[in-house]
């Protein structure tokens, strides 16, 4: 033990050194991964634990896998208790061993120095493919968790430095692109070790103890930090609900998460159990999962940037029932869980939280309708994967004085993935892409609306597979406009053949891609905040300028009036327009 | 013959002059927003005044000039920049202000995209197709050329950028488009993707040009009209232009590639940051550069400052190479005010050169770090600016007085509060570049520039626990210093995508030499004989599948036999940059790098004699300046007379014309044998 006073500035020093080494870790994935999964869109979380597994530091490039490292490395370290050896390396998949889903691999090796466990590093990443018969892992035929794909329940990729042959062949040989899915596995090894490198020179330069008191404090300080912003929420009892579009063997009928949120004083309860029993498909969300979107939604209400270590995640708890579709009986299958159900998660939670904190409050994200394809291209010679995050591309929703942000993506994504290369893209895939570009009319309206939507246009150069997985086809799973805002338009992807006919593509189904076929989708722009006839007409007007608005729509959407001579706004007419539309709304409501 | 480097800052533009490779004398006259190049002829004729020439005399015995302009930062910064069309291809016309879909501060939903360089309806699409391979899958139609042609002159747009899918494989349409806007705009500044960054990637490529084309104007007429003048008074010498990758370029070069000036004013600090502290055989150093308006940090570890591929500019993105240095509102001219919640606060608004601090008594009366210096005792109003300017200490105190009221604390403690929050806000920066990059600042020296650096270097050193402070004599002109270090620098790169293995060495050696043959003709150009041209080349290579690179030098000029030794760095590198390598796959060529240098003569540090530990020859008196709470009798000293040796114990002053040292109580100064001041912690051993 430590009797030194806690040094302030070395306590900083190393709260930036972790936050920056976790950024390196997962940087050395964005640089060296086969995948576009990680290299291009980012879809990947890095961590580093203290010996009694607290969350020093990570990089969430996805908010969606935020909370989630802490589960996974409680399951390894448990399920290895007393045969942890310096040079192991474990692999880690099982969604019902508290993991997102099948997809996200976590690879973690725990860090000795002068023969004692000190610290965990850890990288989770989504894999190009898993095994089962769906593509990049995406099958909405599965029933089960064995559908889903490989399940892989705590393994030694190392043992003690020595590579581990026969659990590499048995995860790589189980899957479709073995050697893609062994490139991403040696770079999250890779990952690891410069996390270790970085750890053990911090190590040798100070002691254990001292780390570990400054990391009590950093995370009592975090934790404070927190309580303090909870604090400014109202204290009561509230209720939000969100459904998707089916369970895909009852076609359209509805799947509904409900959210009761208890928050007093300093502590924030959310209990989901009232939500819909589980169901035969991979729409659900395993405990893992769950949890993890309970805690970034009520990221979204602390009023800007928050630290996300352990002590972030003291005072939130979730309450849950065994057998709903948010914590579901083994061995139900929930690929989905890291999107769809994300999304409907969060947009309960926020819906319920936004009357404790109006001003923090934030419409939802566009809904997701992705498109993934997979094959053989014949330019490159080289089989290709690919999940297209160019179908991220929704807006975000709106916010009390500012607008959704066009292509942020929806919301498990909030803003991070980043939108793939167009000409990477065309290197990589027997792709031609025509049109990546925004589109007005898709956004929910409002006094602040919801972010423009991202219009998709590609082609293809060759026969493949592909697979349409997500929500917002059906009109009540397109996300809510809040306080007098709107929602955008459900989704509506096609397919135009070569000879010019037109097939829409239904949620959660494999479809044949023959060469020349164009994938063609409007995604769906953010929900609105607050009644679009207070929208500033200036904002409007900006809206007409840029083409994302007919000066019809402006009048009859916003009250707005322009003069089409002079492309300004007629401030006298706007007033009584507006005046008129607001009285005629509330003859409507009495 | 005379050399001169010329900092044009926010506030000041600084001149050090060297005479015969040897002599150095600093300069510094007030900055002319309005007209940057008045200030600096007025500069010019102060220098000659000072030798006893006339201003053509001195000017035909210059033989080189290299100048650092912050006009394109500015601009942008403020977004004061051309109006400006960008023409793209039909499909895309988004992908410059989507921004790869990126909320950098994801949990913040109250934030507003950056305002877009390019307005979306002075975005235009043209129909045209390049492919992947480089082969034309639909020809230009021209006709969208000419409708864009139609609105850019109706809106009277002054610059217009070219980015278009696969130009980097093949510029034709990009050419063709830019042959039919000079025809037809012929006074419009131009410029193509292929020419500025033939390189993959549509956001990045499309945000470096269309911030080339956003701030090519105002410098191309800037730089014309500086040359004009200077030309027009007798200089007959090579007038040489900073750029942000730390190496210098001809006027030319600079007028066509704007973009690589956005850190031309600060880039030249690493270079002089590392000469003055090779005597004390230190290659880790922070540079600090402190003047009227911005607080410039850069970290160099190693002897090498970082160089960043994907830097960025007021959140746009450039793709060319540049010293990577992080830059605060914070200065001397900085601006004390009050927000909503009754907080004081200070910058990032600076009252600059003119009106300026109050204590100018220019007309500002927004109070300032200097004038809060001033009330403190730090500054002598009578030799401020060398007494050029004598500071009107009754108006900074009339000001800081009122400012206190509003915040119940008398003048003293605001002065001092103000200085305390500007402090904090600089420990900040110097930890942004070193702690959150996972370095420990107590491991570099802080070489400290900049008019207003050393007043506060002692209290940033004391912050982060810094043990060693070196300030350079002429460090209020630092940067000017470090633009005389430079060399011509130019970076040139083509993709080129094959196997190792299946390489074409043929190909490979052409495009080398295109690059070479143009480097040579472009230095050559500059005045540089081919035996002061120092070439480096280097690959970009990836294990076949990888979506990134890893630059790898390629040493000797045998290519055909270093080819696998490449391959051999390749994994080696990427095994100590990501924890493995894998040497039984297959590597990729992707982009084929040249740097090439234009060696220049360079100044080297005079040694002087030693003197003794005694300052006291050059105390020049003693006054009252605040230190931990109260008032100390402090001595100051004529740092000119200051000689190698010469010990000051804290609390201290030392004087020179544009340079005030403070020494806190708890450090120590001395004079070096190259009379730079290194300042330590008492407390410290080493």
């Amino acid at each position: 033990m430590t009797t030194q006073k806690v040094d302030p500035i070395l306590t900083a020093v190393l709260d930036s050194r972790f936050n920056a080494l976790v950024e390196q870790v997962a940087g050395a994935m964005v640089r060296t991964s086969m995948s576009p999964i990680f290299a291009e869109a980012r879809d990947i979380s890095t961590g580093l634990f203290d010996a009694k597994l607290r969350l020093i530091a990570q990089k969430d490039y996805l908010p969606i896998l935020a909370a989630n490292l802490p589960l996974a490395i409680q399951v390894i370290a448990e399920y290895w208790n007393g045969d942890i050896h310096e040079g192991d390396i474990f692999v880690h998949n099982d969604a019902y061993g508290k993991n997102s889903h099948q997809p996200d691999i976590n690879v973690a090796k725990p860090i000795f120095h002068r023969g004692k466990l000190v610290f965990w590093v850890i990288t989770k990443g989504h894999h190009i493919d898993i095994g089962g018969k769906g593509l990049c892992g995406y099958d909405p035929t599965a029933q089960t968790c064995w559908d889903d794909g490989l399940i892989i329940k705590p393994s030694k990729l190392y043992v003690e430095g020595k590579r581990n042959k026969s659990v590499w062949d048995l995860i790589t040989q189980n899957t479709k692109l073995p050697f893609m899915v062994e490139a991403d596995l040696n770079c999250q090894v890779g990952a690891c070790i410069v996390g270790e490198r970085g750890m053990l020179e911090v190590v040798e330069k100070y002691d254990v103890d001292t780390i570990n008191a400054c990391l009590d404090e950093i995370m009592n300080h975090t934790e404070q930090g927190f309580r303090d912003m909870i604090g400014e929420f109202k204290d009561g009892v509230y209720y939000g609900e969100k459904a998707f579009d089916d369970d895909i063997v009852n076609r359209g009928k509805p799947v509904t998460v409900r959210a009761k949120i208890t928050v007093k004083g300093s502590d924030i309860t959310i209990d989901l159990s009232e939500s819909d029993p589980q169901v035969p498909s991979y729409m659900n969300s395993g405990w893992g999962n769950t949890y993890s979107v309970a805690a970034m939604a009520v990221f979204y209400f602390m009023a800007g940037d928050v630290k996300r270590n352990d002590g972030a995640l003291r005072p939130i708890k979730l309450i849950t029932k065994k057998g709903t579709c948010v914590d579901p009986e083994f061995p139900a299958a929930v690929t989905m869980c890291t999107c769809t159900f994300t999304e409907t998660i969060l947009e309960a939670v926020l819906l319920a939280l936004k009357d404790a904190r109006p001003e923090w409050s934030t419409a939802a994200h566009g809904k997701m309708s992705l498109h993934i394809a997979a094959g053989f291209n014949p330019r490159t010679n080289r089989p290709f994967a690919l999940i297209d995050f160019v179908t991220c591309g929704n807006g975000s929703g709106g916010t009390d004085g500012y607008d959704g942000w066009p292509q942020a993506g929806p919301g498990h994504c909030m803003g991070q993935l980043r939108s793939p290369d167009p000409e990477v893209m065309e290197l990589c895939s027997p792709q031609t892409v025509w049109r990546n570009e925004l589109i007005g009319g898709r956004e929910g309206y409002g006094k602040y609306r919801g972010g423009i939507a991202t219009s998709y246009k590609v082609e293809y150069t060759a026969n493949v597979a592909a697979v349409e997985c997500g929500q917002g086809h059906a009109p009540w799973a397109v996300p809510t406009g809040i306080f007098g805002g709107g929602s955008p338009p459900p989704s509506s992807p096609r397919v135009i053949h070569k000879d010019g006919t037109v097939t829409p593509i239904q949620i959660n189904t494999f479809w044949d891609v023959k060469e020349g076929d164009i994938y063609e989708q409007d995604m769906q722009g953010g929900a609105g905040w607050g009644d679009p006839l207070e929208r500033d007409p200036q904002h409007v007007l900006k809206d007409v300028d840029d083409e994302f608005l007919t000066i019809d729509g402006a009048r009859d959407i916003y009250g707005v009036v322009i003069d089409p001579e002079t492309g300004k706004v007629d401030e006298v007419a706007t007033k009584n327009l507006r005046q008129e539309k607001a009285e005629a709304a509330a003859t409507k409501e009495q | 013959m005379f050399r001169i480097g010329i900092d044009v800052g926010g506030t000041f533009t600084d001149f050090l002059l060297i005479e015969n490779g040897g002599d150095n004398r600093v300069y510094k006259v007030i900055t002319t927003p309005e007209n940057p190049a008045r200030g600096v002829l007025y500069g010019m004729k102060m220098m000659a005044q000072e030798l006893g020439m006339s201003t053509g005399e001195f000017l035909q015995n210059v033989s080189t000039i290299v100048h650092g302009t912050t006009i394109t930062t500015n601009a942008t910064l403020t977004q004061e920049g051309a109006k400006t069309g960008f023409i793209t291809t039909k499909g895309f016309r988004d992908c410059l202000n989507m921004r790869r879909g990126l909320r950098e501060k994801k949990y913040n939903p109250k934030q507003s995209p950056p305002l877009p360089l390019v307005p979306r309806y002075l975005t235009m699409v043209v129909e045209e197709r390049i492919d992947c391979d480089g082969q034309e899958v639909i020809p230009l139609h021209e006709q969208g050329v000419y409708e864009a042609i139609d609105l850019f002159k109706k809106e009277q747009v002054e610059s217009v950028a070219v980015s278009l899918l696969f130009s980097f494989f093949n510029a034709s349409h990009e050419e063709r488009i830019g042959e039919i806007l000079r025809t037809n705009m012929p006074d419009v500044y131009i410029t193509l993707s292929s020419e500025v960054l033939p390189q993959v990637r549509v956001y990045e490529r499309n945000s470096t040009t269309a911030l080339n084309a956003y701030v090519g104007p105002l410098l191309d007429r800037y730089l014309k009209e500086l040359h004009t003048s200077l030309t027009r008074e007798g200089f007959k010498g090579t007038l040489l232009i900073m750029q942000s990758n730390g190496g210098t370029m001809s006027l030319e070069l600079a007028s066509k590639f704007a973009v690589n000036t956005l850190l031309s004013g600060p880039a030249s600090g690493p270079t002089a940051g590392l000469f003055y502290a090779e005597p004390h055989n230190n290659g880790n150093i922070i540079t600090i550069d402190m003047g009227g308006t911005s607080f410039d940090v850069c970290l160099i570890k190693d002897h090498a400052a970082a160089v960043t591929m994907e830097g960025q500019i007021g959140n746009y993105s450039i793709a060319t190479p540049m010293i990577d240095i992080h830059t605060i509102g914070a200065g001397g001219g900085s601006i004390a005010w009050i927000d909503s919640g009754g907080m004081l606060r200070v910058g990032p608004k600076s009252a600059g050169a003119l009106p300026g601090p109050i204590c100018y008594g220019l007309g500002g009366v927004d109070p300032t770090v200097t004038d809060a210096t001033l009330i403190l005792g730090y500054l002598d109003p009578e030799f401020f600016h060398g007494g050029k300017l004598k500071l009107k200490a009754e108006l900074a105190h009339q000001g800081i007085e009122k400012l206190g009221e509003k915040l119940g604390l008398d003048k003293v403690s605001t002065a001092d509060g103000i200085l305390k929050i500007v402090l904090m806000n600089m420990a900040d920066g110097v930890m942004e570049v070193s702690v959150k990059r996972g370095y420990d600042p107590r491991e570099f020296a802080l070489v400290v520039a900049g008019g207003a650096g050393p007043i506060h270097a002692t209290a940033i050193a004391k912050v982060l626990d810094i043990p060693l402070i070196i300030v350079p004599r002429e460090s209020s002109v630092f940067c000017a210093a470090g633009m005389l270090l430079s060399d011509l620098k130019h970076d040139y790169v083509r993709t080129y995508n094959a196997p190792l293995g299946e390489h074409d060495l043929a190909k490979i050696k052409e495009l080398y030499q295109q690059m070479q043959y143009e480097a040579l003709l472009t230095l050559k150009s500059e005045g540089i004989p081919q035996e002061r041209v120092s070439i480096f080349i280097s690959a970009d290579l990836r294990y076949i599948g990888q979506f990134n690179d890893v630059e790898v030098p390629w040493k000797g000029f045998n290519l055909g036999d270093t080819v696998y030794l490449l391959a051999d760095a390749f994994h080696h590198r990427h095994e100590s940059l990501y924890g493995y390598s894998m040497p039984g796959s297959s590597v990729e060529f992707i982009n084929l790098r040249l740097t090439a240098l234009g060696v220049t003569d360079k100044h080297t540090l005079s040694k002087y004699p030693y003197s003794s530990g005694d300052p006291s020859p050059a105390l020049k008196g003693v006054r009252a300046a605040y230190f931990e709470g109260k008032f100390l009798e402090t001595p100051v000293y004529n740092g000119l007379k200051l000689q190698y040796g010469n010990l000051v114990t804290g609390p201290g002053i030392v004087e020179q014309i544009n340079t005030t040292i403070i020494v806190s109580p708890g450090y120590r100064l001395y004079c070096d044998e190259y009379n730079n001041y290194i300042i330590q912690s008492e407390s410290f051993k080493g």
